[in-house]
């Protein structure tokens, strides 16, 4: 037995030795490579279009760019692994996905603010003002945030065909509780369709607030309060009004009796809805003609605002375990301001990947073997070639969206849930149960009520408390 | 022989009982059958019939799409699973042996040893770490066989099996003047066909259906295992339906998606089943002592 | 022939000193077990040392030693919920069901099918029961949201035959310790039946011939022969099950209730609660806190149980 389990421990040796032998004969004195995990299927075709790059990079900044696709559902908990055991690597995606301030509080990405002054100075100016301030945490940076629209004001979506046949005049529409008299022609005369899906919620009642801590909807600011007060937000006028009209909605018939246990994207829903909210960017009609199969008019219900959570959506961070950060640092620079090696990146090689149609548009060639569709994940959105269909100004308008938003005064907030971490946990469960009071299948009067107190029971105060003192110092 | 019409009613009640039983248990396979081979506008307008109201393949076009992958995954997993299968309960019959003689002072120990694994682990992490840091294990087939070659449940489960053995026969091959090893590979496997026969299915059923271990460590495309890929294909059809992905796709065709995500589950249950007669084999009625005897 | 058989009995019986005695018999045995022991100790207990992230603030960068101690910091978050008591009675009352009832239901259909004359039968019965096994509970929750949902279920619509309305079955918590058992006996059923079945396979023929030439009918063999000898089987399988008693099926819990809040007065358990309060701060030490208390009532059950099994019938006692 003793033998055996000598012989056993012994092969354990030779098989581990055997691997770090490989890998460190690979990296020696060679050019370094730059491993970048992106939450993106595989590309078979990226091999060629890599190649191509490194022809650049290596003369550039002196390194080589490995790119490992990571399917989109395996992502975070991927990425999540790779921080947690201290694999080393370069560069991730970072945002809606794989999220920005928890991977910063556990301590998963590097501070590069001194990295881009020495490396790449004019990274700063490439990107606006308060995307940049958004992504800063105490004082310093850890990801270089990628240029999309990022102000997308709320819109209501409704079937062009119905709004046609009923003759729904709705550009004219002020709020969305005007369009109850569509809704109510629809179950009329359409008892197999689902007038209106509430997936948003109470969102388009609430526009006046927004949200401070992502994923915890119930405590808001108001957009134009200066003092920035916390506030419960279930506790405002606006969301009373809110989850009262969804609730006679429900009632009347306008949403489908089925809701709370409904999926909103499977066939039938997808088949049936005429109306619903979501969020507005120019040219998303064509998108959502592909999802739904039909086509859909969208009107805007909120102005174009701009939040830290909006701007924390799409990021590039740079790995505490990443050996050349300098590097990592100049190749992001290279995609915001080189727009050939950017187009490369985004769409593949001309003539193998995709056509190049004129100054603007391009058409992804079928079955190319490379079509990430990631242009927010490598660089400036805007400089992205258009794809064939869309509108010539989408650019122009996402643009203006952003710029011309009123920008929120907590812009770069962070809170440091240390403290509260329990209350959170427990009030996020309480969300969670509550939940139905915005799709209007339960009796507001009676629930509204208990959800309250059931926050309270679980220390909704003691957070407020400790949000306000963070805000107010940080606004000072 | 001859049955008694008493013996053929109760014969016929079991049946019949158990036609019933299979009914309602098949039930949600037939409807998920159904719903694979209709098409996405049926669904949408009728939701899932079991006899489609709108025939249409085009589900399983869509998953076999790309036929060179998932026959790739078909292969990787078969070899993973049958060779994890026969190291498994090899090992896990020689882990369960021991627990049940007299002569293993230590055996409570050990069962104890065993058994703790199951309640705390240390998590994926630490087991993360040694697995891709430590051992290397990532990216390699082994990752799919070894680390889960003993699984405490079945070896108790074997063990109950052993101890119900009678002694008699180790005594006659003691006498005989046989050792442990012989008792052990030429009398208790063969005596233990039904438990180690279901054992080993368990274990390649499992390991059939495992998509979880492709998703951490794997990353190299041609060693992805079945149900991970098919995961995957579920996970890009979701993207290209929201309107995220929507950009790349040039075809404003609606894609299937609800009648994917059932043709990918006939996909990969269907090869398991066909597998399952195979094992029943072993389930032979008990040797009696007295064949050993003589 | 028996020349030589009787000098290679006394051959033997000289060497049996080396071969067969005690200690050589006890290195063999330990020989067998060897190599399984050491795959255990090097994937489960290596990492086992990751059990104390329950007890720190983990980051990242300062890996497991590194990360700051806190005591049972991270525990509090749950044992002072007021939530607690409901997902707590949720999780043990349901793991309950699915244990008992799921035993009674493998076992009489295993001692039903070993009473099936015809092999083919079986063959085909025990395919059709395994199937349910093959699919993940996000395919069998799209299954029994056909058969549930309050529009165009399967189920609303027999009862509609018989005239009886359409019940919203997604919003009754009453109904669902009902609906969560059954679906949990329907996918494990034709799997643990098997294993009763393989248990009645190894019970020795003779005992049967033996009691029907004595005159047993059937009925009087199941109760005294077939029962008797599954009866280590049952209980082993049994402790297993208790110790993760305080472990819910995730797949099982949320998928198959759709998330459905007004159903979590009776479906919410430990897992499904974690999830929900992950979803915001998703903090690593608090969930393997939660792990580690899920670990120790299970294992302070399994050991009370596995104590009084020894009292009564010590060979079936786990360790």
């Amino acid at each position: 037995m003793k033998r055996l389990l000598a012989f056993c421990m012994a092969l354990g040796m030779v098989l581990s030795a055997a691997g770090c032998k490989s890998k460190t004969a690979a990296t020696s004195d060679e050019i370094p490579t730059l491993i970048w995990y992106l939450n993106c299927s595989n590309q078979a075709g990226a091999d060629a279009v890599l190649e191509k790059i490194n022809e650049r990079l290596v003369n550039e900044i002196g390194a080589k760019l490995q790119i490992k696709f990571i399917d989109p559902g395996a992502y975070n908990e991927k990425m999540n692994m790779n921080m947690a055991s201290g694999t080393e690597f370069d560069l991730c995606f970072s945002g809606y996905v794989n999220n920005y301030s928890n991977a910063v509080k556990q301590g998963g990405l590097m501070q590069i603010k001194d990295i881009i002054d020495k490396e790449a100075p004019e990274l700063w100016n490439l990107i606006p003002d308060y995307a940049w301030k958004s992504i800063t945490v105490n004082d310093d940076v850890y990801a270089v945030p990628n240029v999309q629209l990022y102000a997308m004001p709320q819109a209501l979506f409704i079937d062009k065909n119905m709004v046609e046949k009923y003759q729904f005049d709705y550009e004219a529409m002020k709020n969305i509780n005007e369009i109850e008299p569509f809704l109510d022609k629809i179950k009329e005369n359409e008892p197999d369709m689902y007038a209106y899906q509430p997936e948003f919620g109470v969102g388009p009642w609430v526009t006046d607030y927004e949200t401070i801590v992502t994923g915890f909807n119930e405590l808001v600011v108001k957009k134009d309060d200066d003092k920035c007060k916390v506030v419960k937000r279930y506790e405002t006028q606006e969301y009373i009004d809110g989850v009262n009209k969804l609730r006679d909605w429900y009632q009347n018939g306008y949403i489908r009796k089925d809701i709370s246990s409904a999926d909103s994207s499977d066939a039938v829903s997808l088949e049936r809805t005429v109306s619903y909210a979501s969020s507005y960017k120019p040219g998303v009609e064509a998108d959502v003609k592909k999802q739904r199969g039909k086509d859909f008019v969208a009107k805007t219900l909120s102005a174009n605002y701009v939040t830290s959570d909006l701007c924390l959506q799409t990021l590039t961070g740079i790995s505490k375990t990443s050996k050349h950060p300098d590097k990592a640092v100049k190749l992001l620079y290279l995609l915001h301001s080189d727009k050939e090696l950017y187009n490369t990146l985004c769409h593949g090689i001309e003539g193998v990947h995709y056509k190049k149609i004129d100054d603007t548009f391009y058409a992804p060639i079928e079955n190319s073997g490379y079509n990430p569709s990631r242009d927010w994940a490598f660089g400036n959105q805007f400089n992205s070639y258009l794809m064939e269909g869309k509108e010539k100004d989408v650019w122009e308008k996402s643009q203006d969206l952003n710029d011309s938003a009123k920008q929120s005064r907590l812009l770069g907030f962070n809170f440091n849930t240390e403290k509260v971490v329990n209350e959170i946990s427990r009030c996020t469960a309480v969300l969670g149960e509550y939940k139905d009071l915005e799709n209007g299948s339960v009796d507001v009067d009676t629930t509204l009520p208990r959800f309250s107190r059931k926050l309270q029971d679980a220390g909704i105060d003691v957070i407020i408390e400790e949000l306000q003192k963070q805000i107010d110092e940080f606004i000072k | 022989m001859l049955y008694s019409k008493r013996q053929k009613l109760s014969q016929a009640l079991l049946i019949l009982f158990f036609v019933i039983l299979c009914t309602l248990i098949i039930y949600p396979f037939l409807l998920l059958v159904g719903v694979s081979l209709s098409s996405e506008k049926a669904i949408g307008q009728y939701g899932y019939q079991l006899i489609p109201k709108e025939w249409s393949l085009a589900s399983y076009k869509y998953v076999f799409e790309n036929p060179s992958a998932i026959l790739n995954a078909y292969k990787v997993t078969a070899i993973f699973s049958v060779t994890a299968m026969v190291l498994s309960v090899l090992l896990m019959a020689m882990m369960a042996f021991p627990l049940t003689r007299k002569e293993v002072r230590a055996r409570r120990a050990l069962s104890f040893f065993l058994y703790f694994t199951m309640l705390f682990s240390g998590g994926l992490v630490p087991t993360y770490i040694l697995i891709t840091k430590y051992l290397h294990l990532n990216d390699t087939i082994w990752v799919y066989i070894l680390p889960s070659l003993i699984s405490p449940w079945y070896v108790f489960m074997i063990r109950t099996f052993f101890q119900d053995l009678p002694e008699e026969i180790f005594e006659s091959v003691r006498l005989d003047g046989g050792t442990s090893y012989t008792i052990f590979f030429r009398f208790v496997i063969p005596l233990s066909k039904p438990v180690l026969a279901t054992v080993a299915l368990l274990i390649f059923l499992g390991k059939w259906n495992d998509w979880y271990t492709a998703l951490l460590y794997i990353e190299d495309e041609s060693l992805m295992s079945l149900q991970y890929l098919l995961q995957r294909i579920m996970q890009n059809l979701k993207l290209l339906q929201s309107l995220e992905g929507s950009a790349s796709m040039v075809s404003t065709e609606k894609i299937p998606s609800e009648t994917v995500r059932m043709a990918m589950a006939v996909v990969v249950a269907g090869p398991a089943l066909v597998v399952f007669p195979f094992f029943q084999k072993y389930f032979v009625k008990g040797l009696t002592v007295g064949s050993v005897k003589g | 022939m028996a020349e030589s058989k009787s000098t290679a009995v006394k051959s033997v019986k000289n060497k049996k000193h080396m071969i067969n005695g005690k200690t050589a018999e006890k290195l063999r045995l330990y020989s067998l077990c060897a190599i399984p022991v050491f795959l255990v100790f090097l994937f489960a207990y290596v990492p086992m040392g990751g059990i104390i992230i329950a007890f720190k603030d983990y980051r990242f960068n300062l890996g497991i030693f590194g990360s700051e101690w806190t005591g049972l910091k991270n525990f509090e978050f749950f044992l002072k919920s007021p939530s607690f008591l409901l997902i707590t009675r949720n999780t043990l009352f349901l793991n309950f069901l699915f244990i008992f009832f799921g035993t009674v239901a493998s076992v009489s259909v295993g001692v039903l099918l070993f009473e099936m004359r015809s092999t083919k039968a079986t063959k085909l019965f025990q395919t059709v029961m395994i199937m349910p096994n093959f699919i993940s509970w996000v395919i069998a929750a799209y299954m029994a949201y056909a058969i549930l949902n309050p529009q165009y279920g399967m189920l609303n619509a027999v009862l509609n035959s018989f005239g009886i309305e359409s019940i919203d079955w997604y919003s009754k918590p009453e109904a669902w310790p009902a609906i969560l058992t059954i679906s949990s006996i329907w996918k494990t059923v034709g799997i643990n039946s098997v294993i009763y079945y393989a248990g009645l396979m190894g019970i020795d023929t003779g005992l049967f011939e033996a009691a029907r030439i004595d005159g047993a009918n059937k009925w009087q063999q199941i109760i005294h022969i077939s029962l008797p000898n599954l009866l280590s089987l049952i209980i082993m399988l049994t402790i297993l099950s208790i110790g993760n008693i305080f472990r819910a099926d995730f797949g099982l819990f949320y998928q198959l209730t759709r998330d459905v809040a007004a159903l979590y007065p009776t479906t919410d358990v430990i897992d499904t609660y974690i999830f929900r309060t992950m979803r915001v701060v998703g903090d690593m030490g608090m969930s393997a806190a939660v792990g580690f208390l899920q670990s120790i009532v299970g294992f302070v059950l399994v050991v009370i149980t596995n104590l009084t099994v020894k009292k009564i019938k010590p060979e079936s006692a786990l360790f």
